[in-house]
């Protein structure tokens, strides 16, 4: 029985990692990302020697923070979920607010079946520039970042030979079409603890190249390099991080991630 | 009552402490990168192509911890294959760091430098971390990626403290393994 209950629940866990392939295209930088950033509480400033890094707190306190998690979820439900027609006629910011309410209660894990048509725009960029404060009121609070369910992943060590089949994983998402949200951490450090949607990826004789959306920067995508060789991840440096070496694992993935 | 108390306490708070399974923390701290960043000297002996170069040594979070001198030989009949082995299962011997020269020298050539030279030369194109052999008879071989010189490994220091993190992992992660399913159901 125990047996069984245990055979079960892998089947289900196995199988609840494999999103359901529903034809789409390919997820867009700057297109399907939002034209908004989230902020960081503290301002960085690296040493670009010796990368040491020192915080000071960002005055006055941002609005919109701590919400890494929250974008990089929502931007999936939007390109999961969601579906933008610029020839049909706008609604009012009530209807708007409907609408993006029920693209955020679609399955954050797995692609959707049935897409919510927003009318007025061309893509969640444009939509989410005209509608920033509706869009953000929306979004949840920062809570949902704390009560990642794939947190309790992050305290256990991740060896060269997970990363690298993480790395193969990821591989294997965007292949399906089916872009990873991943948590890019060095902990015990506190370095860095972020998560970003991967969207593409190049792969060279050394390395693989992925290409992610970083929701602290709307700018530009972030570039996260797979090491062949060491079997390692390395984060690109940002305004937050002075890069170098992070471990990676795929969130919003299954039962437990 | 009170004794297992105090022991179920004491477990729930090395378990917070130990920020996890101490075995795996104790081991990636002791793992060291070695990455090649400058090449000093290339010769062909024999049938393979000898290189001598300086690595950096970084820990597992990229902190460096010095340089060493290394040295190591690659097959040519693997660089002149038509399916060259990726970088991560590319056959590289390794060679003691003081490995003296002999055979035949190959000049060093910064790739794009746009120096004219003789072969044997070794082009390093440094941006693309890629070697290209070029020899008297074939011309350029294949590509070498200096990425398959990088190695990892640990910290001899690591290993007698095993057995003791081995014990508190024995006491702790049950701990956290009996609150992981409430993070699990909890969680977003």
């Amino acid at each position: 029985m125990v047996a069984l209950s245990c055979g079960l629940a892998l089947a289900w866990g196995c199988a609840a990692r494999t999103p359901t392939d529903v034809p789409r295209a390919p997820f867009r930088f700057p297109a399907d990302t939002f034209a908004f950033a989230n902020e960081t509480v503290w301002i960085y400033d690296i040493d670009p020697g010796t990368r040491h890094v020192a915080w000071r707190r960002r005055e006055p306190p941002p609005a919109f923070a701590l919400r890494c998690g929250v974008m990089a979820r929502a931007a999936r439900q939007f390109y999961s979920a969601a579906r933008f027609d610029a020839a049909a006629p706008a609604l009012d910011a009530h209807g708007y607010e409907r609408l993006v309410r029920e693209v955020l209660r679609s399955d954050p894990r797995r692609p959707a079946t049935t897409r919510v048509a927003i009318p007025g725009y061309r893509d969640l960029r444009s939509f989410s520039a005209a509608h920033e404060a509706l869009v953000q009121e929306a979004l949840a609070g920062p809570w949902r970042t704390y009560l990642q369910r794939g947190n309790w992943r992050m305290i256990f060590p991740f060896s060269p030979r997970h990363q690298r089949d993480e790395a193969d994983r990821l591989l294997a998402s965007l292949a399906r079409g089916w872009p990873p949200i991943v948590h890019v951490l060095r902990y015990p450090q506190l370095t860095i603890n972020h998560l970003v949607l991967v969207f593409d990826a190049d792969e060279t004789p050394a390395e693989i190249v992925f290409h992610a959306y970083d929701p602290n920067d709307a700018n530009g995508p972030i570039v996260v390099r797979y090491d062949r060789r060491t079997q390692r991840f390395a984060y690109a440096a940002t305004a937050y991080f002075p890069g170098g070496p992070v471990k990676v694992y795929a969130v919003y993935d299954g039962l437990v991630y | 009552m009170a004794w297992s108390t105090r022991r179920a306490g004491t477990a729930v708070l090395l378990a917070l402490g130990v920020e996890g399974c101490f075995t795996g923390h104790l081991l990636d701290a002791a793992r060291r990168c070695e990455q090649p960043i400058a090449f000093q000297d290339a010769f062909v002996d024999d049938d393979r192509l000898v290189l001598r170069y300086t690595a950096l040594v970084a820990d597992d979070l990229g902190e460096p911890l010095g340089h060493e001198d290394r040295a190591a030989s690659i097959a040519l009949a693997d660089l002149r294959r038509s399916d060259v082995p990726p970088v991560e299962s590319f056959p590289v011997e390794r060679l003691p760091g003081d490995t003296p020269r002999r055979g035949e020298r190959v000049t060093l050539h910064e790739a794009g430098s746009g120096a004219s030279v003789a072969p044997p030369y070794l082009d390093i194109d440094g941006a693309a971390g890629r070697l290209v052999l070029h020899d008297a008879h074939d011309g350029a071989l294949a590509p070498f990626y200096a990425a398959a010189l990088a190695r990892t490994r640990t910290a001899l220091w690591a290993y007698p403290l095993v057995p003791f993190a081995l014990v508190i992992d024995a006491a702790t992660n049950p701990v956290l393994l009996f609150f992981a399913p409430a993070v699990i159901v909890l969680g977003d």
